[in-house]
């Protein structure tokens, strides 16, 4: 993997509207699952350079006192991970719509399994919407707990946990997740592995031609 | 047995599960309709449950395991059929998705059931129509037990760490942690280019109350109050026993305005509140003069103590029951 790929801004800019196409449809599907309006947004789509890796995720400890993060990888066609980063204690509004009991909102395992659930909700319409979008399938691994109720400025090394990165550069999509109703509010984050953005540039290419 | 609706009947008949599936013991598989109906129930399914796949076709899922949480599991299968998408389950979140007992029947001492990881997904018929659910289920109960195990001693050492870095009296973190640990916060706010705090307190007339009252009120008012000033502070913050009756209190992440703030909650939740003294209702109350010193630039961790120590005694010079910040070089 020896060249750098770099997407132009004008490649970064289509795959912005794609991502928000997919979000679009991913939205209304999640919407029907979850019985309450929901609001998929891309604010950002952006390449970052492993040096940069951690000025990137700054942002995100300064915003939260206290987070959950919830890893999940996807592979076959696409590659890459998915951070979910949910910045509440409260988790009575996900209680409603994932269909839990009013005493499970208080068990921290009932809390922790809704997080995952959650995360593969998302991850799944998401990642699938976007997938279509491009031209690719994936499938996704079971998400992995790696956060509960942890201080903020650990945040990278809840996800990154003191081991190398043996990469050079990713492709990061950030999407915020809201049921304004249920007053819920989560970020993911997407990274693509080096492996798939020569597939994502030529899918991008052919849209742009197309 | 209850009829299963036609539409079932006709998916029973129409779906055909390979032979490989079906006689499968190592790992179960089953699969529902939208309605929660059984389609398939394979021979891993059969051994756990004691229930033949010709008792539980075609009925309802949750009349054959009633301590099956109902709401939960149907949206769980809604949510695989309407996102046409895999969904989990581990063992650490939920033990187990039917109870099964554990196989290990002599050696596993209290574990009497299995451990489950699960994969759902979307069962589609030969149109691709999403027409039911497929469930698989792993027994990782060796996993489990080992890994439970292994969290056990992990904690039991931790523990043991854990009571040389406490004091016995009042629970809260002892002098040698406090040592350590100014360092470390200190190397930590300064990777995050974080302000930060120390406070030195010390309860006021102490040597009094110990000669009024006696040492072991005079040891209940050090309960009192570590427990007054920890439920002011965050879970971020450290509180320790510096000394006799002498506390200390790092706050990591807060500005000037913030420290203040919270110095004067901790002055006024220990001289609010009433202590008793005997089971007769005697009560009084202890106050305590607070020093707060915020790290500057090129400070060492004894230089920020000295400061916050200096703003302590300004404290008791001013009248005491007061929080002095300190100023100046």
């Amino acid at each position: 993997m020896s060249r750098l790929v770099s997407f132009t801004s004008e490649e970064l800019d289509v795959l912005k509207e794609v991502t928000n196409i997919g979000m679009g449809q991913a939205g209304s599907t999640l919407a029907e699952v979850l019985g309450s309006f929901v609001t998929l947004r891309v604010p950002e789509v952006r390449m970052v350079e492993a040096g940069k890796l951690q000025e990137a995720l700054a942002p995100f400890s300064q915003k939260y006192q206290a987070i959950n993060v919830v890893r999940q990888a996807f592979y076959d066609g696409l590659k890459g991970e998915s951070i979910l980063i949910f910045g509440g204690k409260s988790f009575h509004s996900l209680v409603e719509v994932l269909g839990y009991g009013e005493d499970d909102a208080a068990l921290r395992s009932r809390q922790r399994e809704m997080l995952m659930e959650i995360s593969n909700a998302i991850n799944g319409t998401c990642l699938l919407g976007l997938g279509e979008q491009l031209g690719f399938s994936l499938q996704l691994s079971p998400p992995v707990l790696a956060g509960y109720d942890q201080s903020s400025a650990d945040f990278y090394n809840i996800v990154f946990g003191g081991k190398e990165i043996f990469w050079q550069e990713t492709l990061l999509l950030e999407v915020q997740f809201h049921i304004q109703e249920k007053d819920f509010f989560c970020e993911i984050l997407m990274f693509f592995a080096e492996e798939s953005l020569n597939r994502i540039s030529e899918a991008l290419a052919k849209l742009l031609d197309g | 047995m209850v009829e299963p609706v036609s539409d079932t009947v006709s998916l029973l008949s129409a779906m055909e599960f390979p032979d490989i599936v079906q006689g499968m013991s190592t790992v179960g598989i089953f699969a529902v309709d939208r309605r929660m109906n059984v389609l398939l129930w394979n021979r891993f399914m059969e051994v756990h449950s004691q229930l033949r796949a010709e008792s539980v076709l075609g009925r309802n899922l949750l009349d054959c395991f009633p301590e099956l949480n109902g709401p939960w599991i149907q949206r769980k299968i809604k949510g695989v059929m309407v996102l046409r998408n895999h969904s989990f389950t581990s063992w650490r979140e939920r033990s187990y998705l039917l109870k099964f007992p554990n196989v290990r029947s002599i050696t596993s001492g209290h574990a009497d059931f299995m451990y489950q990881d699960c994969s759902f997904w979307p069962l589609k018929d030969i149109t691709g129509q999403v027409r039911g659910v497929c469930v698989s289920i792993h027994d990782v109960t060796e996993m489990a037990l080992t890994q439970k195990l292994l969290e056990h001693a992990t904690d039991e050492a931790l523990s043991l760490e854990e009571s040389s870095q406490r004091d016995s009296l009042t629970g809260l973190f002892n002098r040698g942690f406090f040592d350590e640990q100014i360092s470390h916060e200190m190397a930590r706010v300064r990777r995050y280019e974080w302000e930060m705090a120390l406070i030195m307190l010390d309860v006021d007339h102490f040597k009094q109350v110990n000669d009024t009252y006696g040492h072991p009120v005079g040891d209940k008012v050090l309960q009192v109050v570590s427990t007054k000033m920890i439920q002011q502070l965050r879970t971020s913050d450290t509180l320790c026993r510096y000394g006799g009756e002498e506390f200390s209190v790092i706050l990591p992440h807060v500005n000037r305005e913030k420290a203040l703030q919270v110095a004067e909650r901790l002055r006024q939740a220990v001289a609010s509140e009433e202590i008793s003294i005997d089971d007769h209702g005697h009560t009084f109350s202890v106050s305590i003069s607070i020093g707060l010193a915020l790290l500057q630039e090129g400070m060492s961790p004894g230089k920020l103590i000295e400061c916050a120590d200096k703003a302590l005694y300004q404290a008791k010079d001013k009248g005491r029951n007061r929080v002095e910040l300190y100023q100046g070089s």
